[in-house]
This record gives structure tokens, sequence and C-alpha cells, in this order.
């Protein structure tokens, strides 16, 4: 009895199925693939996967799981990728880190490296050549006199850097007092950590000796004048000017209570502090005045809960009051440090009210907070992605085209089989 | 410890060797002729202090004279050094106007061993402009007086810290010049004290 289907006709269809499934999946094997759909990914494959979606179509939702925070390479090649037009979403616990670096104006500059990073345990500070030094976690604040390149902090989970910055360029410093200790050691402090000083020194009425006179008083020429226990009421107007003008004045000592003054600072006096008789080991023994600050000043140093040195903002000049008396004592009776730590102190102060524009065009760099750079670059962080897994997309067509090749090879073989051929 | 002022209160060194106290009245007559001339605030009486002691950094200018050999003890040494190294001022005068004599060869000697050899300070240094205006070191009535060597002596010598006066060293005998009652100034011409007064104004401005 004959079949009812034709083997040869059955064998002809095998083979033009087995024919055109090979010539699809050959088609497929040389064609580029499809963009697929979506693609998730971890801080270790990342690289690999920006790799991949640079040379081929990329998805279009990418899901991003950072276990630290990215590089600045790779957080802007998933810009990029972003910018491409593939939806980016990422998640992460990350924690935030920034580092910024200031350098004090002074002569002998001082650089101030602050550092925040969140809940880390461990903070390592360095700059392009060695590393500065290692603090616990949290934040921390180093000064150093020196500085090689960029600064650099880092954790265990990421790390920040900011360019090295440029030191403001400060002019003269004019300090006027009447004959006495203090007013001299403030000089010598002032000199001896390089700042050029104009003095006027009274010794008698109408009498002073230095080279400072009032007319001279401009931003042009000096960056703070330093009023030392006593205050010229004639010269409030010229004093203002300066302020006005962006200059810096710092008033210490006695001068703190004269009331001609008392319309340019940022606080007023308090109580009387007796100096310590005995140990003079550093500016907490010494004596004075506490502070009662105004509504917009700025507490710099207290005894105890005693303001005692407070600064604050007069026009567009800065003006710090120090409530202390005879800091002189520091230097010649303070310990081993005495000495270095009344100069480095005078300099901070006058450096901190001083007139220096800042010429440097040093931008801010988004490596130094590199979690808000990733915020400014992604957006803010979505709901976590898919786990990261292989894509098998193509699998099911090229799976069931090879089934059926397989078949209609089957299918064939047996037919010829059957009618007795090979 | 002595007490702690912020205004000026002459000091005179007492040191281990020879006769520190040899010219006592010298120091109420400098008290006197800063009170006289100047507004600077000064202590009515002045100190005296060991100057192998801490003490001494409380006055950071310091008198010395005498007639006797001076040699200064280790904790002496140390002490002076620490204390021009802060910023103190020595002023330091041979009472017995003599370049011969013991006193000049065993302090200057001690000045070297402590500091450095003195130099020569030029008469155009600003101490001689201090307050009064001097040509130099104003001659004393003593140094002609056939004691000493009889010699003017045209200069003062130093020891710098920097650029700023450490030690203050006088063959001028102006302990003996100064050694008088202030009340007797006025049978004086001229104040043969004013140029204590420029070493005070000078200590206290540079």
């Amino acid at each position: 009895m004959r079949s009812l289907i034709e083997p040869r006709l059955l064998e002809g269809v095998a083979r033009t199925l087995l024919l055109s499934a090979l010539a699809v999946l050959l088609w497929r094997a040389w064609s580029p693939p499809a963009a697929p759909r979506e693609a998730a990914v971890s801080s270790d494959g990342l690289q690999a996967a920006l790799e991949e979606w640079t040379t081929s179509p990329s998805p279009a939702r990418v899901s991003v799981r950072f276990e630290h925070l990215p590089g600045a390479d790779a957080r802007d090649w998933l810009a990029a990728v972003r910018r491409a037009g593939a939806e980016i979403a990422w998640s992460g616990e990350l924690q935030p880190l920034a580092v910024e670096a200031v350098a004090s104006a002074e002569p002998q500059h001082s650089y101030v490296i602050r550092a925040s990073a969140g809940d880390a345990r461990e903070l390592v500070f360095r700059d392009r050549d060695r590393e500065l030094v290692t603090t616990g976690g949290g934040g921390a604040s180093i000064r150093t006199s020196m500085l090689l390149g960029p600064v650099g902090v880092s954790t265990g989970e990421g790390s920040a850097s900011a360019a090295a910055p440029v030191a403001p360029r400060v002019s003269r410093v004019a300090v006027v007092g009447p004959a006495g200790w203090e007013t001299k050691f403030v000089i010598a402090a002032l000199e001896e950590r390089g700042w050029r000083v104009d003095s006027r020194v009274t010794v008698a009425p109408g009498v002073g000796v230095g080279s400072f006179s009032l007319g001279a008083l401009d931003t042009a020429r000096y960056s703070a004048i330093v009023i030392v226990d006593e205050a010229p009421p004639v010269w409030l107007p010229d004093v203002t000017r300066f302020l006005d003008a962006g200059g810096g004045l710092v008033v210490s000592g006695a001068a703190v209570r004269h009331r001609s003054l008392a319309a340019l600072l940022p606080a007023r006096p308090g109580r009387t502090l007796t100096p310590s008789d005995t140990v003079f080991a550093d500016r907490t023994t010494l004596g004075g005045s506490t502070l009662v600050p105004g509504p917009r000043a700025v507490v710099l140093e207290a005894r105890g809960a005693a303001p005692i040195v407070a600064g604050g903002r007069f026009g567009a000049g800065r003006v710090i009051v120090s409530g202390y008396g005879d800091t002189w004592q520091w230097r010649m009776l303070g310990d081993e440090q005495g000495l270095e730590a009344h100069r480095d102190w005078w300099s901070a102060v006058v450096g901190a009210a001083a007139y220096a524009p800042d010429t440097s065009d040093t931008a801010i760099s988004p490596e130094s907070a590199p979690l808000a750079a990733l915020h400014a670059a992604l957006g803010p962080p979505g709901a976590a992605g898919p786990q990261p897994t292989l894509s098998f997309r193509r699998f099911p067509l090229d799976a069931a085209l090879f089934g059926l090749t397989l078949l209609a090879l089957v299918g064939e073989t047996v037919s010829r089989r059957r009618r007795g051929l090979a | 410890m002595g007490r702690v002022v912020s205004e000026f209160v002459f000091c005179t060194g007492r040191y281990a060797s020879g006769d520190w106290d040899s010219a006592p009245l010298v120091p109420a007559n400098i008290i006197d002729s800063v009170a006289r001339y100047t507004s600077i605030a000064v202590a009515p009486t002045g100190v005296v202090v060991d100057v192998h002691s801490r003490a001494v950094l409380r006055h950071p200018l310091l008198y010395m004279t005498g007639h006797l050999p001076v040699r200064f003890t280790e904790a002496e040494r140390r002490t002076l050094r620490e204390y021009t190294r802060r910023g103190g001022m020595i002023f330091m005068d041979d009472h017995n106007h003599d370049i011969g004599g013991i006193f000049h060869q065993t302090a200057t000697e001690e000045i070297a061993r402590t500091w450095t050899a003195l130099r020569q300070l030029p008469n155009t240094h600003a101490l001689y402009s201090a307050f009064f205006r001097f040509d130099g070191p104003p001659t004393t009535s003593h140094e002609l007086n056939g004691w000493g060597d009889n010699l003017i002596h045209p200069h003062l010598s130093v020891v710098y810290e920097g650029d700023r006066i450490a030690v203050l060293y006088s063959n001028k005998d102006y302990s003996s010049e100064w050694s008088y009652h202030p009340d007797n100034k006025r049978f004086l011409a001229v104040d043969n004290t004013r140029f204590g007064v420029n070493i005070v104004v000078h200590a206290l401005t540079h």
C-alpha cells in the first residue's frame, strides 16, 4: 500500500526546512545582534559592560548596583551611555565622601585639608607623592605646611581628590599700639612669620615709633590692620573705609573695651579673665576679657562656655576680636612650643581677617565629592535593578531553529533508510 | 613667681658670680626718666631676678652690670640663651669702663660662650633715634676720670638674634653715670639718663 505522503516529497520538505534553518542561523550569526531590552550589572562587571555597550548597541535600560563609589571614568562613561538614550537606574548604599583643601592667607601659608566621610572607619590623607596622615573616620581636618600636587582622601569604599589650592597673595599688615611688650611681640611674631609689618607704636603723646601712617591705609597696600590695646578715636573713619573696601581688622586686648571701636566689632567685652600666675603652658592661661558675641558673630575660640575670640563681617571686610591680653607671656613664659605657637596663632588670626583676593581660576573638581558628582551625572538613585544575570533573549529562537534543523535531518534520514537508501 | 603685669618693669639680673648689685640707684633713675618723658606704663619700682630662674622670662629687658669677674653657671647660660631666643634683650654695662679690666674680659668671654662674639653696633642704628636723637653712644663723665682705660668708647657692642639686638654691651660705664637719686636731675643742665630712655623704648618697640 502506498503511503498517503510521497516519501520523496517528505524528504524534499525536510531538506528545504533544514537548509532554511541553517540559512537563518548563518544569517543570525553574521548579522549584529539586536539590542537587548535590559541589562543589570554590579560594580565588578561595570567596566566590561561599558565596553560591550560601547562596541554594540546599548540596552534600553540599565540597572547598576554600586558596591563602592565609581571612579570618574566609569561615572562619566555611564553618563555618556545615558546621553546616548539608555535609561540608567542606579542603586547602592554609598557613603558620602568629600574633601577640600584651602591655603591660608599668610606669607608662609599652610594648607588645611578637610574631609567628610560618613561612617567610614578610617581616612587616609595623601598628596600626589606621599601619604600625609591616617585619621579616624567620620570627618577630619589636618593642617600641613607643604603640599605636593593634588590632595586626596580615601576610605575602604572610595576616594576623593581636590586640586592643590593656590595660596592667596597678601600685602602688608599695619600694627598700632602703645609701647609695651604686647605690641612689640605682636609685631615680632608677624615679622617672624613673614609678614611685612608697618607699625606705629605710641611712646609719648604725639610721639610714635614706626613707619605706618594712617593716610596709607588702603587695601592696595595693606591686607589688615591690628590694633593692640589702644584705639585712637580719630582713626575710626579711615578704618571704616578700609573695612568697606575689604580690608581686615584685628582688635586685641584692652582695645576691645574702647567705645570708639564698638560699632565695628562683632562682639562686645564680657567679664575680665584673671591670668594664671603659676603655669603658662599655652594661651588658655592668659588673662583678658571674655566676649559677648553679637547676632552675626562667629565664635572662633572659647574658654569653657565663654567666647574669647570672635569674628564677623563689616562691609566687605572681616573683623576679628581677641579678648586675650598680654599674649607675649605665651611666647616668653610658655612651654617649649610657646614661641612657635605664639607666632602661628597671631599669623593665623591676621590671615583670617586679611584682605587677600582669590586670583586662582581653579574650578571645584567633581572628584572632590564623588557621590555628589554621581548624583549630578546620573540623577538620584532609583529602585534597585534586578540582580546581575546573563541575558539569554537570543536563545529561544536559535534553539528552535536548531531543533527544527535536527528534526528535519533525522526525518529525512529515516525516510531515506525506509526506502532502502543510504 | 612674681607678678604678671603688662606694664614695663625694670629688671636687674642677679648672677651667681661677681657684684651684680654694684649700681643700685640705676633702676630708680631710669624708671623716673621713662615716666617723665614717655607715656609708657611703667612700674614705680624695679625687680631683681636670678638670671638662672625662669622668672627672668617675665621681663623682656634685663639690666646687668658689675666690676668683678663674671662666670655664668650652666643654668644661667641656658636660661639667658632661652631668654634671648624668645625675644628678650639684655643690656650689660661694664661698671669699670676698662677694656683691660676683669669685668670686660670675663663678661665678653661669657657672652661669646653663651651666644657669639660681640659685634660693633653702628652709630646709625635705630637705638640712637628710638626716642631722643644721638649720634652714637653718649659719652659719660666717667670715661676720662682717671679710672679705667681712660678711653672714649665710640661704639657699643651687640649680639644679634636675627636682626634684633639680643645683647647690648657697653664699656661706657653708664652704671656709674646713672647711679644717683632721681631728684638730683634738677642739678643737671642736660639729663644724662636720656639714653637710658632710648634703650627702654627700643626694647619695647623692636
